[in-house]
């Protein structure tokens, strides 16, 4: 413990970390120079949505541009992005030592405002996130959104002790909520690869059902890996703590 | 309509707010300090998606940069340091006294 207590002196004692300080600000400096000049490369008034995407907006099932090309014209990319998200909650699991998946939290907040406050928003939250899902097919909004906010619901309910959900036994279900995004899309391309089409073509007619299915599952699937990725581990840390003498995770205590 | 220099000048000083608080957070001591103004920087980055006619990537800024992120910083920050935390605890219950 004693080298992890002051990240900061240590810093400023090396030599080699005003280097790297340097090197940082160097591509940072480089980053933003190339964005700042890309900037004034922009063709002069293009209007949102760009022709190709206006033209063939009435066939993509739904009314927005922005939902269109995330779920039909580039759907590869999002399929790819709810990937990245797999990734990076393969990598909290990796970092925290952790084989299965729970919600839930050591030390709630055991405070009557809190708990009162969670117990009369997590109903509002439940149906925005809902109304963004379902708005994103007219009006900006869509699963990203939506799920973010059904993840910070989760996070509000556990923390105010809400969801008593302990271990959650069924670490079996959580796996596949969390890859139902994944799934939806797989299922999809499957589907289409099996009757010879375009892997991820929908079906004349049914585009806008389609979508809006996939983003339902996308939905619940960010809104739980995004909980996950802040509750995971937080179980074991804790059990781990109580048998060792040292208590590096109970930041209340006096030091 | 809203007066168009009025809009102007809320840019500007949302411009200057945003590279003030960048360089405040990343030069700032205290780290639990640096989480608050990134949480901070998160919603004023929102509003800015906003006035950049991005609504959907505003919401998304703000539930993901700044709610989230901040959520996880905390949590991380806590796991790194939990003297820190305790310490900046201790001063805030004194400031409030």
């Amino acid at each position: 413990m004693g080298n992890h207590s002051d990240l900061r002196t240590t810093e400023n004692a090396l030599p080699r970390s005003l280097l790297r300080t340097l090197i940082a600000a160097g591509l940072t400096i480089a980053i933003a120079a190339m964005v700042g000049i890309s900037m004034f490369q922009l063709p002069e008034g293009t209007a949102w949505p760009t022709p190709p995407a206006r033209e063939t907006l009435q066939e993509s099932g739904v009314d927005q541009a922005v939902t269109a090309v995330l779920l039909n014209f580039r759907s590869y990319d999002t399929w790819l992005e709810v990937v990245v998200l797999l990734v990076a909650m393969l990598a909290v699991l990796t970092i925290r030592r952790q084989h299965h998946f729970a919600l839930q939290q050591t030390d709630i907040f055991d405070d009557p405002v809190i708990r009162y406050f969670s117990r009369l928003v997590v109903p509002f939250m439940v149906l925005t996130s809902g109304y963004l899902l379902w708005l994103g097919t007219r009006l900006p909004g869509g699963a990203f959104q939506a799920g973010a906010v059904l993840a910070a619901t989760l996070l509000l309910l556990v923390t105010a002790g809400q969801a008593k959900a302990g271990p959650v036994r069924s670490s079996r279900l959580l796996l596949l909520i969390v890859l139902a995004g994944f799934l939806a899309f797989s299922a999809v391309a499957i589907v289409n690869l099996g009757a010879g089409n375009p892997m991820l073509q929908y079906r004349s007619g049914r585009e806008g059902l389609t979508i809006l299915a996939i983003e339902t599952a996308v939905t619940i699937s960010i809104g739980l890996t995004l909980a996950l990725l802040y509750f995971t581990g937080l179980a074991s840390r804790n059990r781990v703590d109580s048998d060792s003498t040292h208590s590096m995770d109970h930041p209340y205590d006096p030091v | 309509m809203v007066n168009e220099n009025l809009l102007r000048a809320f840019d500007i000083v949302l411009a200057i707010s945003l590279v003030g608080l960048a360089t405040m957070l990343l030069l700032a001591k205290d780290l639990f300090k640096s989480v608050v103004m990134f949480i901070v920087f998160g919603l004023l980055m929102s509003i800015t998606w906003v006035r950049l006619s991005a609504p959907d990537i505003a919401l998304a800024e703000a539930a993901i940069g700044a709610g989230l992120t901040g959520a996880l910083l905390l949590r991380a920050l806590r796991q790194l340091q939990p003297a820190l935390i305790s310490a900046s605890e201790a001063d805030t219950r004194l400031n409030e006294e």
